[in-house]
């Protein structure tokens, strides 16, 4: 208690903080705190560190006739295609349809929206077989367009909707009255201030592409992902998969960039309190019934189809597909990775959250920035590192649900990340403070205050870090020990053999328990933007 | 003539009434303050003059135009009216110079000549035309708001507690410069305010609205000495209310004897005496034509006292007066106060 008074008595120092001296000494505050957040932070770039300790052991030679030959610069045509097409289209889709149910008196306009974030229920990979199975014929540039925009559309649709219900509507009212008609109001006043959500809503859709194995497997549509996968499976780890890494993650990079130089510095911080006024619905009249066609049509090509293809190929196997022996050990197998990975991404969580909040400063930033960096690259980048890495180094470790586990970590740990710390800023410093007075040493504050107030974030993160592992296929598959099969690789076994309606109930079962997750986004969301 | 006339206003919200038959007119090239509590219903005039909103029925005509009659209206967008709110709204994507020049056409040749002008005339400095609204003080704000307002030469500006959101000192030489402009340019002005001091100084005619309902209109003058009711003589200021009997244009209550206006009336009635009326003086030797009283609590708050003084009339009721003499009495003091002016006799 000593130590409390007197560091009190010197600056505004965290009960936290205070404990972490030794008795009897002052220390420099909260370094225990700060040591764990560094150590996970370092911990998260093993991948990126093997990319570049790969790199410089390759040497420029090996390297360059690795990178510049023809099959690379096809990867980076058809990726980079990729990006640039279906990036834009659900820009437009998404927009339109946060219009719609944000900003217009269509009717239901809370199901389209719930139907809007529904689509991240169903892995890109099933939505791809769900259309392979409707169109055998389905492959190239264009399919590979179609199912992306479907399966990836909400994670634009949802900031931007958010942003929508956020926006003051004192400054569409203001710019009425200086003779703006409302279309103009939409493109002069809302779309410019829409650029933050649209930004995040890229680059994560961007991201997904650059990643995303199952669904270009599916309908033979080659990315790097796809090649790197295809490297590792006929050479294990040779240096071309290595290689076709490097230039992944450095699409990962300009990715990165573009979206930090697009949206500059500018933060569209709402200039005073304003009105708490609802924000008013456009009356669409007789238009209504024309503009119901977009949300009923992207549900049904975004949800029907997937779902009408599971329930077909289920009547067709009939009860034959229902092995349940096999499909409940997948189940339990999938189900203990989800828990323990978002219980151990939350943890991890922690001590980065907890001092992003309570003691903002570079490094502090440096250090978040690490986790938001790694956890955008493709899970194939890190199970391929991981898989070197044991195998060279720490062999024993090599296909144990540790490293699966630590492959889970660092891909999620931004989910766990993101929620946590929203949550924590919500408890007012002044509670810990309060509970330090009254004589709770620095840990139990930490436990009984802070993490128990910030528990539904915690709880939220976990559940959307879950939700990432039940769909996960690239890393799982590469990573996960012998004899371990999880829904989703028993699913693409089943499906890579052609055995579509065998395929059927774990598809049923990926989509059911990540319904309800889904729903905790849409609410996540709405949260976000005070209502 | 008229210039805005607003006729039986009406206005719904699910079943709570927000404005109740409101009439309204205001001349060309004046300034009218609104003023109210919270939740009064001035805000949704506003809101429906500038057409952001459809009244229930009842109707709007500025300059012999209707702009809105029964359900339908003119949208905001067609009337040429400006609007500064509460914050300013200003355009966070847009830097200053963005923001004046909104309403602006973007081809026009004299644009940048026009904006330079505009933040002249608004007392800001060219320099900031390049700032973004959130580097620019709250008065700065208002102030962009108010050119962004006046570039398109609006028929009728309206002011949604413009000045509330600012600091006591900024907000009084924002308002005068305000006020001072708006004149000057022959702008016809709505301010709606919950501020009684703001409303009285800078207006020339005064609405006081409660409930929906508007109360009493009037030069300021005419309502802070003459107000219809308790309330209004309440909200605009200290009030010393007090039951009195009336004859022949004399009042008579527990502050003495003093003049009414009405020669006609006879019985009783509430009498209103401004504090301002009633000067306090130690106790005479001689009684000089006023009422003793006895001096019960003393609230110092610096500037000015608040004193609690039992009369020695009627049924002794006891009544607070402000007052900034430099050395008050003491509490037990018997001091003798003397009314000067008229009283006014409240309906």
């Amino acid at each position: 208690m000593r130590t409390a008074k007197l560091a009190s008595g010197l600056a505004p120092v965290h009960p936290l903080a205070v404990s972490l001296a030794p008795r009897g000494g002052l220390r420099r505050p909260m370094s225990f705190v700060f040591f764990l957040a560094t150590l996970i932070s370092l911990i998260m770039l093993l991948p990126l560190g093997f990319v570049v300790w790969v790199a410089i052991q390759t040497g420029w030679e090996t390297a360059s006739a690795l990178i510049f030959r023809p099959r690379v610069a096809e990867l980076l045509i058809n990726t980079v295609l990729l990006v640039a097409l279906t990036v834009p289209i659900c820009i437009a889709l998404a927009v339109a349809l946060a219009w719609l149910t944000e900003r217009s008196d269509i009717p239901f306009a809370r199901l389209w929206a719930w139907l809007a974030v529904a689509p991240l229920a169903v892995p890109a990979f099933v939505q791809s077989y769900a259309w392979v199975s409707v169109a055998p014929g389905m492959s190239g540039i264009g399919a590979g367009v179609l199912i992306s925009t479907l399966a990836y559309f909400p994670f634009m649709y949802l900031p931007v909707s958010a942003t929508l219900r956020r926006l003051d509507p004192a400054l569409e009212d203001a710019a009425a009255s200086l003779g703006h008609s409302p279309s103009l109001v939409f493109f002069r006043v809302v779309f410019p201030q829409l650029r933050l959500a649209l930004c995040g809503g890229s680059l994560l859709v961007g991201l997904h592409l650059l990643a995303e194995y199952g669904l270009y497997a599916m309908i033979r549509f080659d990315t790097f992902t796809t090649a790197i996968f295809d490297q590792f499976q006929s050479t294990f780890n040779g240096p071309a998969a290595y290689m076709l890494s490097g230039v992944l993650v450095l699409l990962c990079f300009v990715l990165l960039g573009g979206e930090a130089v697009v949206r500059g510095k500018v933060r569209y911080a709402r200039v005073g309190s304003g009105a708490a006024r609802p924000i008013p619905r456009v009356r669409l009249g007789p238009w209504a019934l024309i503009c119901l066609c977009l949300p009923i049509a992207v549900a049904t090509l975004s949800l029907g189809v997937p779902f009408i293809t599971i329930g077909r190929w289920l009547m067709a196997g009939g009860s034959a597909v229902w092995q349940f022996d096999e499909i409940g050990a997948a189940l339990f197998q999938t189900l203990g990775l989800a828990i323990a990975g978002g219980i151990l991404a939350t943890l991890a969580a922690i001590p980065m959250a907890w001092i992003s909040i309570r003691a903002p400063g570079t490094l502090q930033r440096v250090l978040e920035g690490c986790n938001y960096v790694i956890g955008s690259l493709p899970g194939v980048v890190i199970a391929l590192a991981l898989v070197t890495i044991t195998v060279r180094v720490a062999l024993p470790l090599y296909q144990t649900f540790a490293t699966l586990l630590l492959a889970y970590t660092l891909m999620l740990l931004p989910r766990a990340l993101v929620s946590l710390r929203a949550s924590i800023a919500q408890v007012p410093v002044e509670l810990e403070q309060a509970a330090a007075s009254l004589r709770f040493s620095p840990a139990r504050t930490l436990q009984s205050v802070t993490l128990r107030l910030a528990a539904p974030g915690a709880a939220a993160g976990a559940a959307l870090v879950a939700l990432g592992i039940l769909n996960e296929l690239t890393a799982t598959q590469m990573l996960a020990p012998n004899g371990v099969r999880t829904l989703s690789m028993a699913f693409w076994s089943l499906s890579g053999e052609i055995d579509y309606a065998g395929a059927a109930p774990y598809a049923l079962i990926m989509v059911a328990f990540s319904l309800p997750l889904t729903w905790l986004l849409y609410i996540q969301s709405k949260r976000i933007a005070g209502r | 003539m008229s210039f805005l006339e607003l006729h039986a206003v009406t206005k719904t919200y699910g079943a709570v009434k927000a404005l109740n038959s409101i009439d309204l007119s205001v001349v060309e090239g004046s300034r009218t303050a609104i003023v109210g509590p919270s939740g009064s219903g001035k805000t949704s005039i506003l809101r429906i003059i500038a057409g952001f909103e459809a009244s229930d029925s009842g109707s709007v005509t500025l300059d012999g135009t209707t702009l809105a009659d029964g359900s339908t209206a003119v949208p905001a967008y067609k009337r040429g009216i400006g609007i500064v709110a509460q914050d300013g709204a200003l355009f966070p994507h847009l830097d200053v110079a963005g923001n004046i020049g909104f309403g602006l056409p973007p081809s026009d040749p004299a644009r940048a000549e026009r904006i330079a002008e505009l933040i002249d005339m608004v007392g800001l400095s060219a320099t900031m035309l390049k700032r973004k609204p959130d580097q620019l003080s709250g008065g700065q704000q208002q102030r962009v708001a108010l050119a962004r307002a006046l570039a398109l030469k609006p028929r009728l500006m309206l002011l949604d507690e413009p000045f509330s959101a600012l600091d006591t000192a900024l907000r009084l030489s924002t308002r005068k410069a305000v006020a001072e402009l708006l004149h000057r340019e022959r702008v016809t002005t709505i301010l709606v305010t919950h501020d009684q001091e703001e409303a009285l100084s800078f207006a020339d005619q005064v609405a006081v609205m409660h409930g929906g309902h508007l109360l009493q209109v009037g030069s300021p003058h005419e309502l802070y000495w003459r107000p219809r009711t308790a309330m209004i003589a309440e909200f605009l200021g200290d009030a010393l209310l007090l039951p009195g009997s009336i004859a022949e244009g004399w009042a008579h209550c527990a502050l003495g004897r003093m003049p009414v206006g009405d020669l006609a009336f006879q019985g009783t009635a509430q009498i209103l005496v401004r504090p301002q009326q009633v000067s306090l003086q130690p106790r005479p030797a001689k009684p000089n034509g006023g009422v003793l009283g006895e001096v019960i609590d003393i609230d110092f708050a610096g500037s000015s006292s608040t004193l609690a003084i039992r009369l020695m009339e009627g049924n002794a009721p006891v009544v607070m007066l402000r007052t900034s003499l430099c050395e008050p009495f003491a509490p037990g003091e018997i001091i003798e106060l003397v009314v000067t002016g008229k009283a006014h006799m409240l309906d």
